[in-house]
């Protein structure tokens, strides 16, 4: 639904933080209206946007995950370690365990994604 | 007059019994049970509301095949204090029910094996990880299962970086890392081959 960039110009373009937060945005709504399943699959997803000061969770479609069906990620947006780490709190807090959640974080490379040996 | 009133009442008899044995019949539901061969287990029937005396209903070893009353039980194994002698819920329905129970060992034999597995988990770590690694150690390394699985948090020298999360497992005689790359939060729609239990353990590493 959301048109995958072709030219060297867009591929610039939807490079731009702001637009690649639109586009979670966009996705997830698009994805969120679509699919009963993944609200009864995934509970927690009822309770998201969620905004804090330290961060922001969304949802959209899974990036690792291997459900066929219903594949769905909660993304989270914080600038900090602590702020991550709270995130994860505030998820346990609403009753819901983060295990069962495939969780990307928008603002974090993860330095061992790129340095392991074949 | 009299024999046909006696034989009319065999009959009525017979065939409530026949009535009820039926009804008896369907309430019942097939089940298979298996168990490591060394293990004796209890099926305890879940009594409501009052979880005070549950009443026991089987005892068997190894395996158990047979008809239950449909309904809410328990299978609590006795294989000693190597073992996790924690229960399973067992529901007995229309269709046949197969339960596998592997069990687990005890916290205490699993953190017995844990200075002994350390330096090869952590080998395996480094081996994957060469260029990396050297910024990270792993710490809290804990055994599960039957000591075939591991979790362990990946630690940064550094400060104001994540700390991440790794499980392993044991194959072969040989450690390799099954959540690869280490990550803050293992999901299991991910790593669906990794028991739930497990992941749900290693995100509270703490």
């Amino acid at each position: 639904l959301i048109p995958g960039a072709v030219s060297d110009a867009a591929k610039k373009y939807q490079q731009d933080p702001k637009i690649q937060n639109l586009i979670q945005e966009y996705s997830g709504k698009i994805f969120g209206s679509a699919s009963q399943e993944v609200s009864q699959k995934y509970p927690l997803v009822a309770m998201l946007p969620h905004l804090d000061l330290d961060f922001r969770i969304d949802y959209g479609k899974g990036v690792r995950s291997k459900d066929t069906v219903s594949s769905t990620a909660i993304y989270i947006r914080a600038f900090s370690p602590a702020a991550r780490r709270e995130a994860i709190s505030w998820i346990r807090q609403q009753g819901y365990d983060p295990s069962d959640y495939e969780i990307v974080f928008s603002n974090f490379t993860n330095p061992f994604s790129s340095g392991a040996s074949q | 007059v009299k024999h046909w009133l006696i034989v009319a009442g065999v009959l009525v008899v017979a065939l409530g019994g026949l009535q009820w044995f039926r009804s008896y019949e369907d309430s019942l539901g097939s089940v298979n049970i298996s168990l490591d061969p060394a293990a004796r287990a209890e099926i305890v029937q879940q009594l409501g509301e009052d979880p005070g005396s549950p009443k026991t209903v089987k005892s068997f070893q190894a395996s158990y095949h047979g008809k239950l009353k449909m309904g809410n039980y328990a299978v609590v194994p006795h294989a000693g204090s190597d073992y996790d002698n924690s229960s399973t819920g067992l529901i007995v329905g229309a269709n046949p029910t197969t339960l596998s129970i592997r069990l687990d060992y005890s916290d205490a034999k699993l953190k017995s094996f844990v200075s002994g597995e350390s330096e090869a988990i952590n080998q395996a770590f480094n081996a994957k990880y060469p260029a990396v690694s050297i910024g990270y150690s792993l710490q809290k390394i804990t055994l599960y299962g039957r000591g075939d699985w591991a979790g362990a948090l990946v630690v940064p020298g550094a400060a104001n970086q994540d700390s991440l999360r790794a499980i392993f497992q044991k194959v072969n005689s040989q450690w390799k890392i099954v959540t690869d790359p280490p990550v803050i939060s293992i999901g299991t729609p991910v790593y669906p081959n990794i028991p739930r239990d497990i992941i749900v353990k290693v995100n509270i590493l703490n």
